[in-house]
């Protein structure tokens, strides 16, 4: 009988153990997602950009590319980037932006770094440059830029400075907010808006225009 | 009535077990963090077992030779400087620095200078990055010199004349190796983290107290709510047994399914340190939870004997 006990006891231990379990679970998904996914996303920035050299070195893999030349008139002779791959680095002083340029805005280049849009322009080719980063990693800084600020972006072909002129705030579905088809040269910067929103839409962008200073 | 009376404090416990649960896990999450996470001794056994520091040195080597033979300078030139137990010293004493509790918690950037990218085939830019030397071992130029004494040394025995522009080149090399050698040093991540650390300890200063004083109040109701305290002792067991399960299972199956293998890391030493780093964090949580099953295990104990007591007395 003492045996008998014994065993409903361990049976009812277990039970109501794994029932509050289950309990649990979906509580921690729907409060603590947002907040596991936001952590996840800090771990990995921090274990990515606190790598030794980076964002400045890497190994860009241009296609087609036997110019290592930071001459203007040579930039015209460079082919793209291969898909994901880090081609230059975007620095800010003032602010503290210091990110790798990935070459295409897939999920797996934006966890490394910024990631540029592919069918846009190159830094130096005399057309509008997309890029995109996520707003709690790598494009945090993003928040404390002023007009006048300059972004630097150094590629394996040239240095070029751009300064801030404008910034945009509107929805993830506003086509307007760039024009591709510009003939003339313009960084534009983007992430979600507002800064740093873990729970809720996360609809909102934020675009930072900024126009050529100097080119190497 | 009786039955429903007994039903009510039921169902009552089970909410108290539930809450108790929650802060449970939460108590173990920020223990965990505390001795795992942000405890530098996990990092520094990390770069032991790792043999980082022997990597780094190899990465280095192999960087100042390529510079040298671009330079036009032979490849073994600074072997007798740049030297393994230079490069351990240097490092360890770095990571000491920056995982002290006085070390000001900043990132690299707020420490380079102007312009601070440079481009792959001239290292060089117009004001590199300035990376602290207080880290290192020995003096803070003596590396640079060292190295310049090095080059000017084998020039001299070459019998080269020095020029302005041979004086130019040869600062620049050095600036170069020097550059290379103490930007491998630094791991940016420690410092980043230690900066977490920060943020973790005032969060902590008022979290802890507060857990554990919720906690304290859920166990002092579960007990109050039963006439007989075991019965709620038992409930008390219930959130243990929970929030152990679901600790020990959440590391467990982060370990054996090597989570912390699929990182996306550049350097190989880097990524086998990050990866070693995880994987002794993870550790912690599993022993977490082994302690709170172990504590749940010696609370039925205690269960068991108060209630045998209670049937002697009654018999």
């Amino acid at each position: 009988m003492l045996m008998n006990r014994d065993i409903k006891d361990a049976i009812r231990y277990i039970q109501i153990s794994f029932l509050l379990i289950i309990l649990l679970i979906p509580v921690l998904y729907v409060a603590g997602a947002p907040l596991v996914s936001y952590l996840v996303s800090k771990g990995r920035m921090i274990m990515i950009a606190g790598a030794p050299g980076y964002p400045h070195e890497y190994n860009p893999e241009l296609s087609d590319i036997d110019i290592i030349s930071s001459s203007i008139a040579d930039i015209s002779k460079i082919d793209k980037p291969e898909q994901g791959t880090q081609y230059g680095s975007i620095y800010c002083e003032r602010i503290g932006l210091s990110v790798a340029l990935y070459f295409g805005d897939d999920a797996i280049s934006l966890q490394k770094g910024a990631g540029q849009y592919p069918l846009s322009g190159l830094p130096g080719r005399g057309r509008p440059i997309l890029i995109s980063g996520h707003d709690i990693t790598f494009f945090a800084p993003l928040e404390l830029i002023t007009e006048g600020d300059i972004i630097n972006i150094v590629t394996e072909y040239g240095s070029f400075d751009y300064e801030l002129v404008g910034t945009l705030i509107t929805d993830a579905s506003d086509t307007t907010a760039y024009k591709l088809t510009l003939n003339r040269e313009q960084l534009i910067l983007y992430t979600c808006y507002p800064f740093g929103k873990l729970i809720g839409d996360r609809d909102g962008r934020i675009f930072f225009y900024c126009d050529p200073v100097t080119s190497d | 009535m009786k039955r429903k009376h007994n039903n009510i404090k039921a169902g009552l416990s089970l909410v108290f077990a539930f809450l108790l649960t929650v802060l449970l896990v939460i108590l173990f999450i920020s223990f965990g963090l505390g001795i795992g996470v942000f405890n530098s001794r996990s990092i520094i056994k990390s770069i032991n077992k790792t043999n980082y520091y022997d990597k780094v040195y190899v990465d280095i080597s192999q960087r100042t030779e390529e510079l040298l033979l671009q330079a036009g300078l032979p490849s073994t030139l600074l072997s007798d400087i740049i030297t393994a137990g230079r490069v351990h010293a240097d490092g360890m004493n770095y990571i000491k620095e920056a995982t002290s509790k006085k070390h000001q918690a900043y990132t690299t950037d707020n420490r380079l200078s102007k312009n601070q990218a440079y481009t792959t085939d001239n290292r060089l830019s117009k004001n590199q990055p300035v990376i602290t030397d207080n880290t290192l071992s020995q003096p803070q130029n003596t590396l640079y010199n060292d190295i310049k004494a090095n080059i000017l040394e084998h020039i001299e025995q070459i019998g080269i004349r020095q020029s302005s522009d041979l004086s130019k080149e040869i600062t620049e090399v050095t600036d170069a190796i020097e550059y290379e050698y103490k930007s491998k040093i630094q791991m940016r991540f420690i410092e980043y983290l230690m900066s977490y650390k920060s943020e973790y300890g005032r969060l902590m200063i008022v979290m802890v107290p507060s857990l554990i004083l919720l906690i304290s109040v859920l166990c002092y109701m579960l007990i109050r709510v039963h006439r007989i305290i075991y019965r709620g002792i038992r409930y008390i067991v219930y959130a243990l047994l929970a929030s152990s399960l679901m600790t020990l299972a959440a590391s467990l199956y982060l370990l054996l399914t090597k989570s912390y293998n699929k990182l996306m890391l550049a350097q190989d030493y880097y990524y086998q340190f990050m990866s070693e780093y995880i994987r002794l964090n993870i550790i912690v949580f599993t022993y977490i939870g082994m302690m709170g099953l172990i504590v749940a295990m010696a609370l039925i104990t205690l269960i068991g004997l108060m209630r045998n007591k209670i049937m002697n007395i009654n018999n």
